[in-house]
């Protein structure tokens, strides 16, 4: 009688596994799922060198942060606008955050806070200028963008911070449990907004005002407070990207992922963001994002020259949106 | 002439259309009827390309024709105005007639902009629009966007034109201007497939009709030898009764008072009470400055002159969550621009204006939403494999009846409906219509803004009429009532009475 127990608990077990294959299977983020799984598995094989646990956590530590970047960017695509301002805001809330710290004497704690901080605030005006002052936001945000960069170099006359207290540099550098602290950010960001997006009512709330803001509208939500909200989150979390890079590479510049607004805005295509809004899941933010991240890496194992990395990942970039636009012209418009 | 085949199509879940096939003559106009979700705008799709059946052909004079694209089938000259408006809100009125067909100039590639200016004014008078060419349009009241959707096929030269509820948001004038280019159009051999939910129209204007249920060819009827009756029953599997005829309710204290409600340019001075329990119908002719006046209560204009008192309390709303909050909430005139959010499935499109109450912790609990959705899924009617079925998959009925159990799950004081029962099917609307009595029968009071003017009669206690952004009658809805009352009361002009 206990082993029928057993075996039909096995098969309930099996079952439920079933449905969650299933529904891998029939997600839009499926094909770019096998692309990635299959890639992975066939370099493992062929370069050896890949797979060892010190270039996995070299390639991970590398393109973490610009994930927690793209994942932002994400939440803003999916209410349906773009946040071209990321990297400025990476460079300001990191300058900003640092130079409390390192110069100013503040504890780690607050400064990562209050980079985190300034980052909404740089958020909030994006928001503003989208949603109140109704201006495109691909327009609204290049513009901000260029805005906090020349804060920083009036501010700073374009001087770097650098010669850090240790204290400080571990939250970029160190390693909890034998991961790069940067990795267990970009999971725990990843979980964290994953959750939030799939399963929160503000989080419904911006698929519906991406999807379609004019019904969205007249549902009764206030779309232009969730527009707002949207560049927020996104602010917070180039703003903790920020002082976090600033802590790994041991300078803050104004400089700094000044060239990471459109590769966030990739990462989400490849992992099925929609460019309309309305569409797209945070792990495929974090498959797109890796994507990207392992073919420099790869191309390196593989000593092919590293001037070959731009023009692969742009046929990535094609490839992906083509298996898209090709498996959506199946069935109805 | 034109011969569709033993069509299959199969969504998961649903066979769409099932071994359909029937065929349409030269020059007549074919009617298609079927209830909501029978598989009528798939078997169009399917003729235009745009939906690759499982099986079956398509055939033009005994011979097989192969269609893969709209491009395909304008090629063989079948055009078609799809159920849902199809045009490019900011471009002009010229360029979305003559769009992927624009007159050369002189020059290759370039446009003879002073043709198509000329070419346009042409069709418009035609269709009897008074319209600049180069307007844009977004501004465009959704009769309007119907007719130009109706010159954009014809300016194609086709020779069979499909025509998806062409009738759905058009005014009586403007039907007519349809029936009468159909007419012509029949004169010189184009063929018209003509589906739609108005069967006085099938009997109008049709030559033959063909009956799907369930994906399933019916029959192909003479219409001069079946009756309305027939029609119904082959259409629903059963003999329905649909009797117009006006009820009376139990009115209680008044909810809602309305006070000069003015919006400049929209409407003026606007001023009606409405009892709990009262069913209040709107009538007028199409930019008579109904739905204006409703976007006025549910406010969508974020500033509004004159007053509203609910309950006898002075309330102001600046958005439609405000609206809601204060427990009015409104169905929106255009489906598939103010109602649904096409990429989220049905349960999420009827829980969005209240998903508060099925939050815990600001988490929505999915059995919650599920059970409420079954609960309309059933009460409705609404035909669909899966709750979790994007709804911009499912027909335009049952897209409209998701939306309506929106804001019953709702449960406000105050409902606003804006063509309620547009694109929904006979059967289902009688089951609407008594959905909106029971409604009103548990004290619910309703404002109901049709064009169909047998809709408002049959189901308003009290009957209001506009015209040019004001009230110009106050009807009660008695016996001795007539459609002309209403039609003369709508139809008035700042100088008098319009002919
Ligand atoms: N892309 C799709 N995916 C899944 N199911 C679909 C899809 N398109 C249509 N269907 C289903 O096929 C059936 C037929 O739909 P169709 O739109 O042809 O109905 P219809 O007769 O035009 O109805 P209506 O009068 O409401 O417009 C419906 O049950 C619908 O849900
Ligand atoms: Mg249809």
């Amino acid at each position: 009688m206990a082993t029928k127990v057993v075996k039909e608990e096995q098969q309930s077990a099996k079952i439920s596994a079933g449905s969650f294959l299933k529904k891998i299977f029939s997600s839009d983020e499926s094909t770019i799922l096998f692309i990635f799984v299959g890639i992975i598995i066939v370099v493992s094989i062929l370069v050896p060198d890949f797979r060892s646990s010190y270039n996995i956590l070299v390639v991970l530590r590398q393109f973490s942060l610009i994930t927690i970047v793209a994942i932002g960017q994400a939440v803003v695509m999916i209410s349906g606008a773009f946040d071209l301002s990321v990297g400025p805001i990476v460079a300001l809330s990191g300058m900003f955050g640092t130079h409390l710290v390192v110069n100013m004497g503040f504890p780690v704690i607050i400064g990562v806070i209050l980079a985190i901080a300034l980052g909404g605030v740089c958020g909030l005006i994006n928001g503003l200028l989208v949603a109140k002052l109704r201006i495109n936001g691909i327009i609204a945000t290049l513009a901000s963008g260029w805005i906090f960069t020349g804060v920083i170099l009036i501010t700073t006359k374009g001087w770097p911070i650098s010669d850090f207290p240790k204290h400080f540099a571990f939250i970029g550098q160190g390693y909890i449990l034998g991961l790069p602290l940067p990795v267990i950010y970009m999971l725990g960001v990843a979980i964290l907004l994953s959750i939030f997006m799939a399963k929160s009512r503000i989080g419904r709330n911006f698929y519906a005002i991406g999807g379609n803001p004019v019904a969205g509208f007249f549902a009764g939500i206030n779309v232009a407070r969730y527009r707002i909200l949207a560049y927020v989150i996104c602010g917070a979390l180039a703003g903790f990207a920020g002082i976090i890079l600033s802590a790994r590479v041991g300078s803050a510049q104004a400089k700094a992922a000044f060239d990471w607004a459109l590769p966030s805005v990739a990462a989400g295509v490849i992992g099925g963001v929609s460019l309309s809004g309305g569409k797209g899941k945070i792990y495929g933010v974090l498959i797109g994002a890796a994507l990207l991240g392992i073919i420099t890496n790869i191309l390196v194992l593989i000593h092919i020259s590293a001037y070959w990395q731009s023009l692969i990942s742009g046929m990535v970039l094609l490839s992906a949106v083509a298996v898209d636009s090709y498996r959506r012209a199946d069935g109805t418009i | 002439m034109f011969t569709i085949a033993n069509i299959s199509k199969e969504y998961p879940g649903v066979k769409a259309l099932e071994n359909v096939g029937f065929s349409i003559n030269k020059g007549e106009v074919h009617a298609l009827v079927g209830e909501n979700g029978a598989g009528k705008s798939t078997l169009m799709k399917v003729i235009m390309g745009i939906v690759k059946p499982d099986n079956g052909q398509l055939l033009i004079h005994d011979k097989v024709i192969d269609i893969n694209s709209p491009k395909d089938a304008l090629k063989l000259g079948i055009s078609m105005i799809f159920q849902e408006i199809n045009l490019i809100p900011t471009i002009s009125i010229s360029e979305n007639i003559f769009v992927g067909n624009l007159p050369g100039g002189k020059i290759k590639f370039s446009i003879d902009w002073k043709k198509l200016y000329l070419d346009t004014e042409a069709i418009l008078e035609k269709i009897n629009l008074k319209l600049n060419p180069n307007d844009n349009v977004s501004k465009l009241s959704s009769g309007q966007k119907q007719l130009i959707q109706l010159a954009k096929a014809v300016v194609t030269h086709p020779k069979m034109i499909i025509m998806d509820e062409p009738t759905a948001s058009l005014s009586t004038e403007e039907t007519e201007v349809l029936f009468l280019l159909i007419k012509e159009l029949n004169k010189k051999g184009v063929a018209v497939i003509y589906i739609s939910h108005r069967l006085e129209e099938i009997f109008e204007i049709a030559h033959r009709v063909t009956v799907l249920r369930d994906g399933k060819f019916i029959a192909t009827k003479n219409v001069s030898e079946v009756s309305k009756d027939e029609l119904i029953a082959l259409m629903v599997g059963r003999y329905v009764d649909i009797l117009y005829t006006p009820k009376t309710h139990k009115l209680g204290s008044t909810v809602l008072k309305v006070r000069n409600l003015t919006q400049k340019g929209l409407f003026q001075d606007v001023s009606f009470d409405l009892k709990q329990g009262e069913i209040l119908g709107f009538y007028g002719l199409i930019g008579a400055g109904r739905t204006e006046l409703a976007h006025g209560l549910f406010g969508v204009y974020s500033h509004v002159e004159g007053e509203c008192l609910i309950d006898d309390k002075v309330v102001k709303v600046h958005s439609p969550k405000d609206a809601i909050d204060n427990g009015i909430m409104y169905l929106p005139e255009e489906r598939k621009e103010q109602s649904i959010i096409p990429l989220m499935n049905i349960m999420e499109n009827l829980t969005i204006s209240n998903l508060k109450e099925y939050c815990r912790f600001g988490f929505p609990d999915i059995n919650k939403e599920i059970k409420i959705s079954n609960i309309y899924k059933e009460k409705l009617n609404i035909k669909t494999p899966s709750l979790k079925q994007k709804i911009m998959n499912l027909s335009g009925g049952n897209q409209q009846k998701v939306t309506l159990s929106r804001l019953m799950v709702g449960n406000p004081k105050i409902l606003i409906l804006d063509e309620p029962t547009r694109g929904i099917d006979i059967g289902s609307k009688a089951e609407i219509h008594k959905i909106i009595e029971d409604l009103a029968k548990n004290g619910m009071a309703v404002i109901v803004i049709s064009s169909d003017l047998p809709e408002v009669m049959a189901i308003s206690d009290n009957i209001m009429t506009m015209s040019h952004g004001m009230i110009t009658g106050n009807f009660k809805n008695t016996k001795s009532l007539t459609q002309e009352d209403l039609l003369r009361s709508a139809c008035v002009e700042e100088s008098g009475i319009c002919t």
